[in-house]
């Protein structure tokens, strides 16, 4: 790390000292690109971000796993479809391949086509929001509400975080399409289309635990 | 990405640019992964509940696999975990495993003095 406070002859850390920096535009400089660990700390910063999201998840799966069978009344035998929900992991993990799609088009400055995949995965993403919907009214019309038992609070808390985080991930696709359709996502900028989408790809990973644990192996 | 100008005299460049996989590798990646979606619906109609079927240990242990490997191949290239720089695979390994390791600790303590919570539940009921 660089020591922003140390002066010129102070200046002993690894990295460009101050004289060097003046002038250095950091927006084109792989948006702060830390010289230390040769990563964009924007991306690290990330990745710091979805390791701790890792530990949400573990908790709102570990209450999952404790809380299924405790309780009386509608359990995850009597409500799941896994027909239905295996078409939205699919849609979901489609999302994913046209996520990086997205990110391959920037990279090579194709923008067109760049709004194209974002579209789809934002789509796809829309479709599988809509399933979840569909598949909590089903659930809720069968008499399996928030508080209905154990089972029912701790499978709506895990499934509806992380169709939270998914809802926020087609908030951003769609920002990112608007800045492109506006011109103000260049190629340069094309790292923030690759955070978001290391973004969509950890929802797309964490639903593939879902779908194995909490529908396949109820 | 980042860009690799080298401005100031500085190595900027991020080692990972030019070693993301084509497109090609994409589609092959996906397809690996939509057939082992498929294998994990198929046990659906194989066994369901899969811990009732006389295969189930073999029927469980295969679907876990499966989505280990899932998780190892989106994670490897579409998130290109196998080509940045390793410090990025330390720092999502790392949450990884501590979230993995601690719910298996309370998970575990939950199965020890289970009997425990249950009295402790029943009193308060």
């Amino acid at each position: 790390m660089t020591d922003t406070a140390a002066t010129p002859t102070e200046h002993s850390a690894p990295g460009p000292t101050p004289d060097e920096m003046d002038g250095v535009d950091l927006e084109t400089w792989g948006m702060g690109t830390n010289n230390a660990t040769g990563v964009s700390n924007n991306k690290l910063g990330m990745w710091l971000f979805l390791g701790s999201d890792c530990l949400l998840f573990g908790a709102l799966i570990s209450t999952y796993l404790l809380m299924r069978h405790r309780g009386t009344g509608l359990g995850p035998q009597d409500v799941f479809d896994i027909p239905f929900t295996s078409v939205s992991s699919f849609v979901l993990l489609m999302s994913s391949m046209s996520m990086v799609f997205a990110v391959s088009a920037i990279s090579r400055g194709e923008h067109q086509r760049l709004r194209l995949w974002l579209l789809v995965t934002s789509l796809l993403g829309a479709t599988f929001i809509a399933g979840q919907f569909y598949e909590f009214t089903a659930f809720y019309n069968e008499g399996l509400g928030y508080t209905t038992n154990l089972f029912a609070s701790a499978f709506y808390s895990l499934t509806g975080f992380h169709g939270v985080h998914v809802s926020v991930g087609i908030i951003m696709l769609m920002s990112l399409f608007f800045m492109s359709l506006t011109g103000r996502l260049s190629q340069e900028r094309a790292e923030t289309v690759e955070i978001v989408g290391l973004y969509w790809h950890f929802v797309d990973i964490v639903w593939v635990l879902i779908f194995t644990i909490v529908y396949l192996i109820p | 990405m980042s860009t690799a100008t080298d401005t100031a005299g500085v190595d900027t460049h991020t080692d990972h640019d030019e070693h993301h996989p084509s497109d090609g590798t994409y589609w092959k990646v996906g397809a690996i992964l939509g057939a082992i979606t498929l294998a994990e619906i198929s046990t659906y109609f194989i066994a369901d509940p899969p811990y009732d079927h006389e295969l189930a240990p073999l029927l469980i242990g295969s679907l876990l696999v499966m989505m280990v490997a899932k998780f190892a191949a989106i994670g490897a290239y579409f998130m290109h975990l196998k080509f940045d720089s390793p410090i990025l695979r330390w720092a999502f390994i790392g949450g990884l495993v501590l979230a993995v390791g601690v719910y298996l600790v309370v998970l575990a303590t939950f199965a020890f003095w289970d009997q425990g919570y249950e009295a402790s539940l029943a009193l308060l009921t």
